[in-house]
């Protein structure tokens, strides 16, 4: 920003402004303080599209995965058991299965909360401290679980009531928490009061968020927040006192206002009260009033300032979300004022909306900073990449089921760690959202997948929702750690030199899975080669009409004649001699160029075999093993 | 702002002092008329007054009649009240084993034997599935002495478990033969009795030290009325819920007033907490209640009680004698009319029948005085028991059937039912509430009878409520079957059912917050948390039912020799003073008018008739009269 004065005015922030991370709340609030409380699980079962899921909670928690895959269901599910604002459900809520024309009467939807006290920073602890807001707010409600530590269990219960003839919900607390294997049968209790979840509401900002909106729709966060400015009476009075001035110097001043206040004085002369008096208030009058018209102008920096309404959707979605922040810490230090305490939950779904990626870069640090505990559904591979792994949780739906995993990183060492986040969460946040992870050797396979997977399918890797990522060096570790524990599918495409194969089997040993050659989703280039040795097997004619075509006639008989019997690349350390002699001459050299030369030709190969006329002969055979391993598994979605 | 709206309530110095007292062990010791609960509301009030402290306060008495009434007088706390808990001991340990009474094997609402012939059911049962214990019920002789037999071990039992502290095992391996199969036997039902509350909860509370310390968390402050009624397994239970850092408990009683001597209850656990958690001993020695007659016979019945300040106002007391039992009923009726046209200048405004209350030491003495009212027209009711006992068949099977639909394996109860119908449980084993549901419709199709069908569409009605239970559709069902009967049965019914409406009614209001469920229904009204307080109409007290109870009139009945204090109690040093507590209990009920009466002669029931003399006490406190 230029470092101008700041003029009298309407209050103007940047877009810059918006990236910032949030000031700190309140210096009374001080520092993000512990709530006391937290909530470190939840469990769905016949809930929209869900039938039976669990969710660990963080401060922070991330759910990611493809579309459709329950994200949404989800933060109903949390919303529907206690939610701020929470709607009229009915049987659309309940899951439908698959073969199903219609919801059994007798099927429930059911949502299970556990809280656990938590100390100061932040950490789960045995019991709430005497003198607990949360003890005193549920009371025997609260539980011991098997180590007699305390804990809070909520269950939220959707089910058909004969007697009203309708869909109900009833809540009461849970006596204990089973294991997930049989959390159903969990024993409740009494019920719970509104009261007894209103300090721990569930605030949910979903995908359709704008702030234009939130301005002019009674009980958005905006509106909670300025209802009551929170002046004094004194203030008020001053104020309304200088609103009456400048609307009377307004229609003093304006003859528009003072030809319109006198014609409608005759008014007066029809209706016969004594004294009646015509006022024009082009301003209002009342200071209420005037809150309800509040308006945020945007100087998109330089620019003049101007209202939200004009700005983008994105600005706009953005704008809310810092909307609720403020609306969060306010609240927090209020209830802190009055010696009560709030849990601030909030959901949002898809923050990243409507965002230019450098903005969904920043986006981060803002929900970071919004105080409380957060849930957050992303399809953002910026954001993904800022996340902390054990925050993440990833929704796969397989056939009609959604599952829902984590990682588990204390099997990790530091090393290992360091890899996933370097190598794959910072610059390959997309692959938590792709569908099936293939991973291959070298630039000659990333060149040529797609053309191949295209021609497979009929449709772009891109449409299919598949992810090719180069491994060189074997490295697939980190890869398949991730998708292992995620329960993603992954195939591998490798080259079958037997240094490349030992490598391969180090990697999946690493984690904890068998020999290589025996993985259905793993396809080993036969003959001991690599992929151009593969291609050169099977695919000369293919590769002497490309080289012909890209490189110019005659360029390959140049090529063997300029270099056969010089120096090759080295083998295992030691120096090789070209040898472009014999029945199989041909071929050794036309490996050597395409290796060679693979930014050239990789493309123009794969696109002259998937355009050859026998159709079997359009995928080479170890990518086609891993295309039918993939339609196989894909096929019921 | 507040006070110019509700005046605050003037209190004496030594009121101010309990009040006002903070943190640490407290007894308060409050003769009749003291203002206690009224000094108690206002402690409960000042505690949580407490600016940003979040704590409950639980408040804890041991009949439900006085429960309700300190939740009444607790009622004007509004919002504060939902930090309160108040019932009975037995009731928090309800609920404390079916929150949390896992680690003491009780999985959810426990079901309440709470009947002598439930017990005695079970114990029977059990003894004759042992040999040994069975032949040596054998020996005692006929069918009665067997009983006795029974009777005495389930006494025995009982003692067992109403003493954890002193009997903590039990010696003789024969005692502990039947305790356990006793045990057993009820633990096979999915039941427990009355005793076991206790005993689990303090097992419950000293075996699981993080659930004891959750509910001192909890309840910041634990005030305890009517302590002189505390028996050994009540104080065992307030001593573990306290541990060895808790002591902010107050405890108020007065020790004159015990009269509950046959629970095995004491005053003397008031001078074990005063010892034992070195409690500051405050006493309320004023008396703003009773007539300065009223304060001089109490004090003539028991030189210890001693009043510091009074009210102004003489009181009368006088004695009627009647030739026999009528006689007597007709002059103290005669007495009632004559103050209902005249009122009488102690006592402000016109005297009404719910002024006046009648009490005798036990219920046959009161049976002349009911008659007579009743043929006068007077209104009156009666308050003899504390559980009301069903006049008709419907009821008692309903009561039976809804029992096992609550707990399928209570076999005795399901046994039971099908006695009444004739039929015969004959090995099937019963575990769902479906089960139970089949099982009765099953009989009604089998016996034909529109009573079982009754009850078995009745109990359908109820199992279909999946979700909050309501008795009222139930209910109708049995009015619909009771309308074809003749008009005393029906009358029954409807009597009867009218009952467990009001019974419901009690149980929704105490369990606002709670969860509508069978099992808590049931063991409401095994508590008897549901019995209601009638107030149109001169009350027919026993001197047990009348106690925290005041009139402005209080007739007391049977003063002659043999009856008050009872002929048992000649020569026993221990049951006398009990005797003597109860007279001291029966003038304090009194706030302005005590009569005393008695007959010249009373008819036995064998038909014989007996002289009788005037009551010691009236000559204990003939100065007065």
């Amino acid at each position: 920003m230029s470092p101008q004065k700041s003029k009298p005015g309407p209050k103007t922030v940047t877009l810059a402004d918006l990236a910032k991370p949030a000031p700190t709340p309140k210096p009374t609030a001080g520092s993000p303080k512990s709530s006391g409380v937290t909530v470190v699980a939840i469990r769905v079962a016949d809930f929209r599209s869900l039938t039976n899921i669990e969710v660990l909670l963080h401060d922070l928690t991330v759910l990611v995965g493809a579309n459709n895959a329950g994200k949404t269901s989800f933060l109903d599910a949390f919303q529907f058991a206690i939610g701020a604002n929470r709607r009229l459900l009915g049987k659309e809520d309940i899951r439908l299965g698959q073969n199903e024309a219609d919801v059994p009467k007798d099927r429930r939807a059911v949502v299970d909360i556990l809280l656990r006290p938590v100390g100061p920073n932040g950490e789960v602890i045995e019991s709430f401290p005497s003198g607990s807001y949360w003890t005193n707010l549920w009371g025997t409600g609260i539980a011991q679980d098997d180590d007699q530590d305390d804990m809070v269990g909520m269950r939220s219960v959707l089910e058909w009531s004969d007697v009203h003839g309708d869909y109900r919900t009833t809540r009461k607390f849970l006596k204990e928490w089973k294991p997930f294997a049989d959390w159903l049968d969990a024993e409740d209790g009494d019920t719970v009061s509104a009261a007894q979840i209103e300090p721990i509401a569930l605030h949910y900002i979903d995908a359709k968020r704008d702030l234009d909106d939130d301005l002019r729709t009674r009980g958005s966060f905006w509106r909670r927040l300025t209802d009551d400015l929170g002046l004094t009476e004194k203030d008020v009075e001053e104020l309304e006192e200088a609103l009456s001035v400048i609307n009377k110097t307004l229609v003093d001043k304006s003859e528009v206002l003072k030809h319109l206040r006198e014609n409608l004085t005759e008014l007066q002369k029809v209706i016969a009260f004594e004294k009646a008096g015509i006022d024009i208030a082009p301003v209002p009058r009342h200071l209420r009033d005037l809150s309800r018209g509040v308006d945020v102008s945007l100087n998109s920096g330089g620019g003049s300032a101007f209202p939200l309404t004009r700005h983008g959707m994105g600005t706009r979605s953005l704008a809310s979300l810092l909307v609720f922040r403020a609306f969060a810490s306010w609240r927090q230090s209020k209830a802190e004022e009055g010696g009560d305490e709030v849990h601030t939950l909030l959901a949002v779904e898809e923050p990243e909306s409507h965002l230019h990626p450098h903005a969904q870069k920043a986006l981060f640090a803002q929900v970071r900073d919004i105080p409380g505990q957060r849930i957050v559904s992303t399809h953002s591979p910026y954001f993904v990449a800022q996340s902390r792994l054990e925050d993440l949780r990833l929704l796969v739906k397989n056939k009609s089921d959604t599952k829902v995993s984590q990682l588990d990183l204390s099997k990790l060492n530091a090393d290992e760690r360091r890899k996933l986040d370097r190598e794959v969460m910072v610059s390959r946040g997309d692959l938590l959202f792709s569908r099936a992870l293939i991973l291959f050797e070298g630039e000659t396979e990333e060149q040529a997948l797609p053309i191949y997977a295209e021609s497979y399918w009929g449709a772009t890797a891109h449409e299919k929702g598949f992810s090719f990522v180069g491994c060189g060096g074997a490295n697939y570790f980190p890869f398949v750690w991730l998708a292992q524990n995620f329960g993603m599918r992954w195939y591998i495409l490798s080259d079958g030199e037997d240094l490349i194969v030992a490598a391969v089997n180090g990697q999946l040993n690493k984690v904890g899975l068998g020999n290589a050659t025996t993985l259905p989703n793993i396809s080993i280039i036969d003959g001991k080669t690599d992929y151009e040795g593969h291609l050169v097997e099977n695919y000369m004619d293919a590769i002497e009409a490309t080289l012909e075509a890209v490189l110019g006639k005659g360029e390959f008989d140049k090529y063997i004649a300029e270099l056969d019997g010089k120096p090759g690349k080295k083998v295992a350390g030691k120096l090789t001699t070209r040898d472009y002699k014999g029945a199989d001459g041909r071929k050794r050299a036309a490996k050597d160029l395409l290796s060679e030369r693979k930014t050239r030709l990789a493309a123009p190969v794969a696109t002259a075999i998937v355009s050859l006329t026998d159709p079997a002969r359009r995928i080479p055979p170890a990518i086609r093993k891993i295309f039918d391993k993939i339609a196989e598994d894909l096929k019921d979605e | 702002m507040m006070a110019t709206i509700v005046p605050k309530i003037r209190l004496s110095g030594t009121q101010q002092r309990v009040v006002e007292f903070g943190d640490g062990p407290l007894l308060v010791v409050a003769g009749p008329g003291t203002g206690k609960t009224r000094v108690l509301t206002e402690r409960v009030r000042r505690l949580l007054s407490i600016q940003k402290e979040h704590f409950r306060v639980l408040a804890l008495t041991f009949t439900n009649k006085a429960a309700r009434e300190m939740e009444e007088r607790l009622d004007d706390l509004g919002e504060l009240g939902t930090r309160t808990f108040i019932g009975t001991l037995h009731g928090f340990c309800l609920d404390m084993l079916s929150d949390r009474g896992k680690p003491v094997g009780v999985n959810s609402t426990p079901q309440i034997f709470e009947q002598f012939s439930d017990r005695r059911q079970v114990l029977a049962e059990a003894v004759a599935a042992d040999p040994l214990l069975n032949h040596e019920l054998m020996m005692a002789g006929d069918a009665k002495a067997r009983t006795r037999k029974l009777d005495d071990w389930l006494r025995a039992i009982s003692n067992i478990k109403n003493h954890p502290m002193t009997i903590p095992e039990i010696e003789d391996p024969q005692e502990q033969r039947i305790f356990d199969a006793y045990n057993a036997g009820l633990e096979a039902s999915g039941a427990f009795d009355f005793d076991d509350l206790l005993l689990l909860a303090y097992r419950l509370l000293t075996e699981n030290e993080k659930i004891a310390a959750f509910y001192r968390r909890l309840y910041r402050y634990v005030c305890i009325d009517e302590a002189q009624d505390l028996n050994e397994a009540q104080y065992a239970v307030v001593k573990a819920l306290c541990g060895s850092e808790f002591n902010n408990v107050m405890m108020v009683g007065d020790p004159n007033q015990s009269i509950y001597g046959f629970t095995t209850s004491s005053p003397r656990y008031m001078d074990d907490f005063q010892r034992e958690f070195r409690a500051t001993k405050i006493a309320l020695d004023e008396n703003f209640r009773s007539s300065r007659v009223v304060v001089d016979i109490a004090h003539a019945l028991e030189p210890s009680y001693s009043v510091k300040g009074q009210l102004p106002i003489a009181g009368t007391a006088k004695v009627l004698v009647g030739d026999d039992e009528e006689g007597e009923a007709k002059l103290v009726v005669d007495e009632i009319q004559r103050l209902f046209q005249t009122g009488h200048p102690d006592i402000e405004g016109p005297i009404t029948p719910a002024s006046c209350a009648v009490l005798g030491r036990t219920r046959y003495t009161l049976l002349a005085v009911e008659k007579e009212l009743g043929s006068r027209d007077i209104p009156f009711y009666r308050r003899v028991t504390s559980l009301h006992e069903n006049e008709s068949k419907l009821a008692d099977d309903f009561q039976l059937a809804l029992r096992t639909l609550a707990n399928p394996r209570d076999q005795l109860h399901m046994s039971a039912l099908l006695n009444r119908w004739d039929f015969k449980l004959d090995g099937e084993v019963i575990s769902e509430p479906a089960q139970v549901v089949a099982l009765m419709a099953e009989c009604a199709k089998v016996s034909g009878e529109a009573r079982c069908q009754a009850i078995a569409d009745a109990i359908d009605v109820i199992a279909k409520q999946n979700n909050q239970l309501k008795i009222k559709p139930a209910i109708d069902v049995l009015r619909k079957h009771a309308d074809t009967l003749a008009a005393n049965e029906r009358g029954a019914v409807y009597d009867d059912t009218e009952v467990m409406l009001n019974e419901w009614d009690q149980y929704l209001r105490t369990a606002a917050s709670k969860t509508r469920a069978l099992p808590g229904f049931l063991s409401s009204m095994a508590l008897g948390t549901s019995q209601q307080i009638k107030s149109d109409g001169t009350a027919l007290l026993t001197v047990h039912s009348s106690k925290g109870l005041e009139f402005e009139v209080v007739f007391i009945v049977g003063m002659a020799e043999g009856v008050f204090p009872d002929y048992r109690a000649q020569n026993k040093p221990k049951e006398m003073a009990e005797e003597k507590r109860n007279a001291f209990v029966a003038v304090t009920r009194s706030r302005r008018l005590l009569y005393f009466s008695y007959a010249k002669q009373r008819m036995m029931p064998w038909g014989d008739i007996r002289l009788s003399k005037p009551s010691p006490f009236l000559t204990q406190i003939q100065a007065y009269l």
